[in-house]
């Protein structure tokens, strides 16, 4: 796919290929919950990417703008799999309960499926800096640069985000700071 | 007095710079409500990795099969801006060498080829420029005798002198005037 560009900028690809491929999966499968669309979404950004190699000027450029494609595109794809959910559930009640996966079935009352769901039920805005730290695992700096806003403004967004799963958590009696 | 609670979850992203962090870290020793503030954030911090672990473990399969749909072994042109007069196209250097003779030598023989070309015509030229051979006046058999003295074929110029065709043509004034009197009324 890059005959096209010199030795150079293949080993590059490469090599961001390799540095990221593991950050953007988990980011994508935690946004759209699906191991397949996780990774069509990757594999998608990564195509965008090579038709744009030109445009950045560093290889943190590239990364950095691949992130941001991902989160954009596996947003995208929940946002566009809850249109088709709608449109079956008028017909097939039974929709409700097929929506997770057999995964997601298994790990049910466990810490972590219960972690997960209360982070599905965050607002967008919370939700997108909680994942790309935790799954990213990217610091502040590095957050507001994808999601396009000042480091204090993600730091405020993590803290109301743990405050919500906090909540959530008590509400559920899983609240693991009080034994 | 206790830190704010946004910044305790800043310092367990490691957020925190120095000095703040070691004074945030000798208060946490001392402060049982932050302590378990900070413990029940750690624990929702280490529920999120253990996930991400099980998104690792599950996501190598998936890193192979999109490298192999990026095509890095099969490597194919990627969409290229612009028209294809203003791409790069590039060329192995023993194709390059061989193209940059080829033209090289085919610029020798047309350039020898014009050289003889030209040669030839101013020769063709030569042979066949006009040159006078006689004055005015110059009988036919001076012409037949001329032309017999030659090697070769000549092409010969015959220029008549312009008052040959000033003279009276046709039959004699005296006999058409003879015709005209035989014909009057009398």
């Amino acid at each position: 796919m890059f005959n096209n560009r010199s030795g150079t900028d293949n080993a590059a690809f490469k090599a961001l290929y390799d540095e990221t491929f593991m950050m953007l999966f988990r980011v994508a499968r935690r946004i759209t919950n699906s191991d397949e669309a996780a990774e069509d979404v990757v594999h998608d950004s990564y195509i965008k990417a090579v038709e744009r190699w030109g445009i950045f000027p560093t290889k943190d450029d590239a990364k950095y703008w691949l992130i941001r494609v991902v989160k954009n595109n596996a947003l995208n794809w929940i946002k566009r799999k809850g249109r088709e959910q709608k449109v079956y559930q008028r017909y097939f009640k039974e929709m409700d309960a097929a929506s997770e996966s057999p995964e997601d079935e298994a790990l049910k009352g466990e810490a972590t499926h219960d972690m997960r769901r209360y982070l599905d039920r965050l607002p967008e805005k919370f939700r997108m800096v909680l994942v790309l730290k935790e799954y990213g695992l990217l610091n502040y700096k590095e957050i507001g640069r994808v999601m396009g806003i000042a480091e204090g403004n993600v730091k405020v967004r993590v803290f109301r985000a743990r405050e919500a799963l906090a909540v959530m958590m008590r509400e559920d009696g899983n609240d693991v700071s009080r034994p | 007095m206790c830190p704010d609670r946004e910044l305790l979850s800043a310092w367990i992203d490691g957020e925190v710079p120095s000095p703040w962090r070691e004074t945030i870290a000798r208060h946490l020793e001392a402060c049982e409500s932050c302590s378990q503030l900070v413990a029940s954030m750690n624990q929702t911090h280490a529920l999120f990795s253990s996930d991400a672990a099980l998104i690792d473990a599950s996501a190598e399969p998936a890193r192979v099969r999109v490298e192999e749909r990026l095509g890095f072994a099969a490597v194919r042109g990627p969409a290229t801006s612009g028209a294809f007069w203003a791409r790069r196209y590039p060329v192995p250097f023993p194709v390059a060498a061989a193209a940059a003779l080829a033209l090289a030598v085919l610029g020798f023989a047309l350039a020898e080829s014009g050289r003889r070309n030209a040669d030839l015509r101013m020769a063709v030229r030569r042979a066949f420029e006009a040159t006078p051979v006689a004055t005015s006046g110059m009988g036919i058999e001076s012409i037949i005798e001329y032309i017999s003295k030659q090697n070769s074929a000549v092409n010969i110029n015959i220029t008549l002198p312009p008052e040959a065709f000033g003279g009276v043509s046709g039959e004699p004034f005296i006999v058409r005037e003879a015709d005209f009197q035989a014909g009057s009324r009398q």
